[in-house]
């Protein structure tokens, strides 16, 4: 198997808050919360409440949790579309990861 | 500091020591893991990073002359790279709470080998459980 094809099956259960922005040609369509079951290199598994447009352009943003005395702050902004839709989760594929930190800058993958 | 271009790893390391009460620092890249070690004020004790990266050997040349952490690879096993470090091992397998927790006891023995001691709990809700770490 193919590393990259591999990585893609390697998913990691982790439950963390999300914010999530849906997009369209126009900008922003609209905005809400969910929480992630897991995280792989391609992609995050979220639950959701909110029902969303499978194939719709999506950014994801999760803060990072384990500075706790928040000397730096980061966020793992992820973009990437709406693949698969289920009563309660939806499924992302990622295009580009990126951290972002508080005001110091930003870090590009 | 967690260097991997995966992100789950990074977020699952992150807890794995988070919950030990230390800090760490992900990045995606060595570039951007050099940025935020020039942000970071603290020292970084610990690098864990995936020696197939572009730009591994800069980051520990220039991370062991700041900072002289103990730097630990963890391998793809069907890619070679070879760079200076403390201690290696393979990626995690975590597909099941079994392979997480044989992964988490030979990364503890691993981390005790080189002066980082970590106990880990049985398998938790995450499968990592709560940890105590200690510096040596």
């Amino acid at each position: 198997m193919h590393q990259s094809d591999r990585r893609a099956h390697r998913r990691y259960p982790i439950a963390l808050e999300v914010e999530y922005t849906l997009l369209d040609g126009q900008g922003v369509r609209r905005k809400g919360l969910g929480r992630t079951i897991n995280i792989s290199s391609g992609g995050l598994l979220l639950y959701m409440n909110d029902t969303l447009p499978t194939l719709s352009s999506i950014e994801l943003s999760v803060m990072w949790p384990f500075l706790p005395d928040r000397s730096l702050q980061l966020r793992l902004i992820v973009r990437g579309n709406v693949v698969r839709v289920a009563t309660g989760s939806i499924a992302v594929e990622a295009t580009e990861q990126e951290f972002h930190t508080s005001g110091k800058g930003r870090c590009h993958q | 500091m967690i260097v991997d271009d995966d992100v789950g790893l990074l977020f699952w390391l992150g807890e794995i020591f988070g919950k030990a009460g230390w800090n760490t620092v992900p990045a995606l890249n060595c570039r951007q893991a050099l940025t935020l070690a020039a942000m970071w004020d603290s020292y970084i004790d610990l690098v864990l990073v995936n020696p197939a990266l572009n730009g591994v050997n800069e980051l520990i040349e220039t991370l062991s002359r700041v900072h002289r952490p103990k730097i630990v690879v963890l391998h793809d096993p069907d890619i070679e790279a070879v760079i200076p470090a403390d201690g290696e091992l393979d990626r995690p397998d975590l597909a099941t709470s079994v392979s997480r927790a044989r992964w988490a006891e030979r990364f503890r023995q691993l981390l005790t080998k080189i002066g980082v001691g970590l106990e880990i709990a049985p398998d938790g809700k995450n499968g990592m459980g709560d940890a105590n770490l200690s510096h040596n």
